[in-house]
């Protein structure tokens, strides 16, 4: 299938868009940095949303119940390997959100596979607070990072709402 | 995204086959848990190998009112050699569960440190806990998977494990022969070369004083010293508490405490005095 430049930005926004539409009623997960940890608050419709993914380690998502165990099961699966040839201190979350990003723009791109639907947000409990990490992953592999505080909802506005 | 194509079912030594891991292959490519299988053509025996390997002595495990008390001295040696006088031979797998280790040291903590990924493995993919008797099951697939070595000469260990059972309310202690058939014991479970020499101890003290299982932890402590202590003097390979304090860690409804040196070091003085 060859794609001219038009069709390629149409059909990005169309998956885009079929995406957004999805997620746009997923409650949202708020994390925040506290002396005792991470606190991650979510309000729990049907589904389970808040994950522990390793030692110092949560993960949170909204989204496709499929997809998110996609990610959750492949970062899992990434941690307890290092952390068993490596060592425990050595599974930080900048590494795990790295490792599965690639795989996420992949699927989003690919105009022959279906796109993943999530907003996920990873939390490392640090040693002190101001060493707490959180990150926000989207489906399309692009993540950012955040001290103290962060928040993922259904859509770019509630998320601005939450965060003002 | 290779966790949602295939899951593991929680299986962590599948994860790590998949990732060719060299612990998770056998020597036949096969799945298994030890690496290399002995060279060919070298005749069989501990010597042949030409690795002194170190190794963990005495751990005891006795049940007391409450859940179980694991001691260990703190001796590591290597044939004849005192290699270490601050061995952990007391290792806490997960909140309910201890596993005293004999035998070879490093393929002891390398078991310890894959249990505790394969439980937490479980746990965190499964979102449920991994129940007792596949604790138990996974254990003795980790001795049976290392035959092959311990047949060679090389990395033989023998566990103790104690377990917190919460549906029975009770302690419980387990312990496994060298190919990985478990046998529960009812008041005490010893291991390591130091143990042997004093089995017939712990049923005297049982016939004496009654069941461990129903005496406070400090008596069972006291016990326990004691009978390192006689273990030390019929065995070379194994450290009292003269020199250094034996570890000792519980496993009870509150789930794995260590006890602080100060009540080691209390229990000790009440045995000097008699």
């Amino acid at each position: 299938m060859l794609y001219s430049p038009y069709d390629w930005n149409e059909a990005i926004r169309h998956r885009s868009d079929y995406i957004e539409e999805r997620l746009a009623e997923g409650s949202p997960v708020l994390a925040l940095s506290c002396a005792e940890g991470v606190l991650l608050l979510t309000l729990r419709g049907t589904q389970r949303k808040l994950f522990e993914i390793y030692d110092r380690l949560a993960f949170a998502a909204l989204g496709q119940q499929a997809d998110i165990e996609a990610v959750r099961l492949s970062v899992i699966d990434f941690s307890h390997q290092e952390g068993f040839t490596r060592s425990p201190d050595d599974v930080t979350v900048g590494r795990v959100v790295a490792a599965v990003s690639p795989a996420l723009k992949k699927a989003f791109g690919d105009p022959l596979t279906a796109p993943l639907v999530l907003r996920a947000l990873f939390a490392e409990v640090g040693r002190r607070p101001d060493a707490d990490a959180l990150y926000v992953l989207g489906y399309d592999g692009e993540f950012r990072m955040s001290r103290g505080f962060a928040v993922v909802a259904g859509s770019p506005q509630a998320e601005e709402r939450m965060r003002a | 995204m290779s966790g949602a194509d295939r899951p593991t079912g929680g299986d962590f030594l599948e994860l790590l086959r998949r990732q060719g891991h060299p612990l998770a292959m056998s020597a036949t490519g096969q799945r298994g848990y030890e690496a290399p299988a002995p060279l060919p053509h070298f005749p069989v025996a501990p010597s042949a190998s030409g690795v002194v390997e170190v190794h963990g002595t005495t751990v005891i495990a006795l049940k007391y009112a409450g859940g179980v008390l694991n001691v260990g001295d703190r001796r590591a040696t290597a044939a004849n050699a005192v290699m270490y006088d601050r061995a952990e031979k007391i290792l806490a797998v997960d909140d309910s569960t201890l596993l005293a280790i004999s035998g070879a040291y490093a393929k002891a903590l390398e078991v310890v440190r894959y249990l505790r990924h394969a439980f937490n493995y479980y746990r965190r993919t499964q979102l449920q806990e991994m129940s007792l008797e596949g604790k138990l099951s996974e254990v003795s697939r980790v001795i049976a998977q290392n035959i092959a070595s311990a047949m060679s000469g090389v990395g033989a260990f023998i566990p103790v494990l104690s377990v917190y059972d919460r549906d029975r309310g009770e302690g419980r202690i387990f312990f496994f022969d060298g190919l990985g058939a478990r046998f529960e014991s009812a008041e005490w479970g010893a291991a390591g070369s130091g143990s042997e020499r004093i089995r017939g101890a712990f049923d005297y003290v049982l016939k004496t004083k009654g069941p461990f299982g129903q005496r406070s932890l400090d008596e069972v402590l006291g016990e326990a010293l004691v009978l390192l202590d006689i273990a030390a003097e019929m065995d070379a390979a194994t450290g009292g508490y003269e020199k250094v304090l034996p570890s000792a860690r519980t496993v009870s409804a509150e789930g794995v405490e260590t006890l602080p040196e100060e009540r080691l070091r209390a229990a000790v003085e009440r045995i000097r005095r008699g």
